[in-house]
């Protein structure tokens, strides 16, 4: 579903307000939403992900418990949803399970420091898919080739860090070319 | 041949088995959790496409018996989780049943290789061989921070749980396995019970298992648990030697009454069955019985259980008398001198 206000970015605010009895729903993207805060036009709670993660602490135990505490705004309700599965901060909670792969990358923010608890760090460091793996070789090479780049310039070896320079930008820009 | 009927297992005497299992999911499918019944299907058919040209064998698990289902979760190829599930979840199962494909159990796939014996170097390749072979013909779910995206956090990176089955007799009579259980956390290993979490441990038999899945390399994870493994079979071994002789005779009597009564029972529970199975093990790893083959003994860990004593008798043994009458037959026929 696409932002209400600039019609451009998923939404991902969805927010109800009632005036006089009145309903009305809103759809927004975030930064639509930070910017209709900031000037007064949307009087909901503040960004929900910024409160959860601080209370990703613990990941077994008040982890879940303490989310559920959230205040609601008595004016309107906000959500913040997986574009994919539909699933908000508050399932995941509830389950202690991802909606979808995307939830991952959607609340990565949010998640992140309950991962580190649970495994000491967020850095995957073992096997690859097979799609990755030529852009994973790319990527380690590269990194020799600057540290190579430093090493050289460190002993002034300027003609040899001239060459591992162009190495360099040849291969950043096949990247670039592959990415666009 | 399946891991539990094999003439090598176990030539140690405290490894029966070893077993590794990877997490994977696909990209543009819910997780399990949220995934309806149509795609449910749909995702099983995906990987029926790679696995059956393989050679495997597709176990529908919406259209089996809960007998049939327990009997599978006895034999280790699926989880007591997955039996109990509803809606489309299906197994495959190559020849030797040494590989099997859960497909929608927590994890839209999980792969699992088991072995006999302290294995886990083998079972790591050859699962790793068949996920090669899926991985390219489906859109594994892939984060290059946090590797393989699993439902659970707790699975997210190498989505690899390697897991090591293991008898250890005299650390449990002298009350060791708790604080073993303290030691092996501290390294991010788990001990758990015969059919993993949650399961009570029976016979003495344990399953240590890595409880981190991410920031480590698989050979790392492999290599811990290696490890591990190497020190609780000297640490059992050390607490063998500190048993007092007095205390030695006993445990001699235990085991040869033991052996007594499972080649002799008429009525046989698999309670009974676990406590005879502990005492006739250590026995033997003590030196005191040796016209027993353990391969056969480690072998009713799996056959004497309920499902598998339905399951195999030609009779109907679905009260419990029945059943423990079946057992004792099967434990009469498979240890006869």
């Amino acid at each position: 579903m696409l932002c209400q206000n600039c019609k451009k970015n998923t939404a991902t605010i969805f927010y109800e307000e009632t005036v006089n009895g009145k309903t009305s729903s809103y759809a927004l993207c975030h930064e639509c939403a930070a910017k209709m805060r900031a000037e007064g036009k949307l009087k909901d709670t503040p960004d929900l992900s910024d409160t959860i993660g601080s209370l990703f602490g613990n990941p077994f135990g008040d982890l879940f418990g303490n989310f559920m505490g959230i205040p609601e705004a008595s004016t309107g309700v906000q959500k913040t949803v997986c574009p994919d599965c539909g699933c908000d901060l508050n399932a995941i909670s509830q389950t202690g399970m991802a909606g979808c792969p995307t939830c991952y990358t959607f609340f990565m923010e949010s998640l992140q420091p309950m991962i580190r608890n649970i495994h000491g760090n967020t850095r995957h460091t073992g096997r690859i898919p097979l799609r990755f793996k030529a852009r994973k070789e790319k990527k380690d090479q590269l990194a020799q080739l600057k540290k190579e780049l430093n090493e050289a310039i460190k002993h002034e070896e300027f003609e040899k860090a001239a060459e591992l320079r162009d190495q360099i930008r040849s291969m950043e820009n096949e990247n670039r070319s592959e990415s666009a | 041949m399946s891991w539990y009927n094999n003439e090598q297992t176990n030539p140690d005497g405290m490894v029966i088995s070893s077993r590794v299992r990877l997490a994977r999911n696909l990209n543009h499918y819910p997780f399990p959790i949220r995934l309806d019944e149509t795609r449910a299907a749909k995702l099983i058919g995906e990987v029926e496409k790679v696995l059956v040209p393989m050679g495997f064998q597709k176990i529908d698990f919406s259209g089996i018996s809960d007998l049939e289902a327990a009997a599978y979760v006895e034999k280790h190829y699926v989880s007591p989780e997955f039996a109990k599930k509803d809606g489309p979840h299906a197994l495959f199962l190559n020849e030797p049943c040494n590989l099997s494909v859960m497909v929608n159990e927590e994890d839209h796939l999980r792969i699992q290789c088991i072995e006999p014996s302290l294995s886990l170097q083998e079972a790591f390749r050859t699962a790793t061989d068949l996920e090669e072979h899926l991985d390219e013909a489906l859109d594994f779910a892939y984060d290059e921070n946090l590797g393989y995206l699993t439902q659970c956090p707790t699975n997210l990176g190498t989505g690899m749980r390697a897991s090591v089955m293991l008898f250890l007799p005299a650390l449990t009579l002298n009350g060791y396995m708790d604080q073993v259980g303290r030691e092996l956390s501290k390294v991010g290993l788990t001990v758990r019970g015969m059919y993993g979490e949650g399961s009570q441990s029976q016979g003495c038999i344990y399953q240590i298992s890595n409880q981190i899945c991410m920031g480590l390399t698989e050979e790392d994870i492999l290599k811990k648990l290696d490890d591990a493994v190497a020190q609780l079979k000297d640490l059992e071994k050390q607490s063998a030697d500190q048993i007092r002789p007095g205390r030695k005779e006993q445990l001699k009597d235990a085991a040869l009454r033991a052996v007594g009564l499972l080649r002799s029972a008429w009525l046989m529970s698999s309670a009974e069955f676990f406590k005879l199975y502990a005492d006739v093990h250590f026995g033997m790893n003590l030196g005191f019985i040796k016209d027993i083959s353990l391969s056969k003994l480690n072998s009713l860990l799996v056959q004497a259980m309920p499902a598998m004593v339905t399951l195999g008798s030609k009779q109907d043994v679905r009260d419990e008398t029945s059943r423990d009458r079946e057992r004792a037959r099967l434990l009469r026929e498979t240890l006869a001198s």
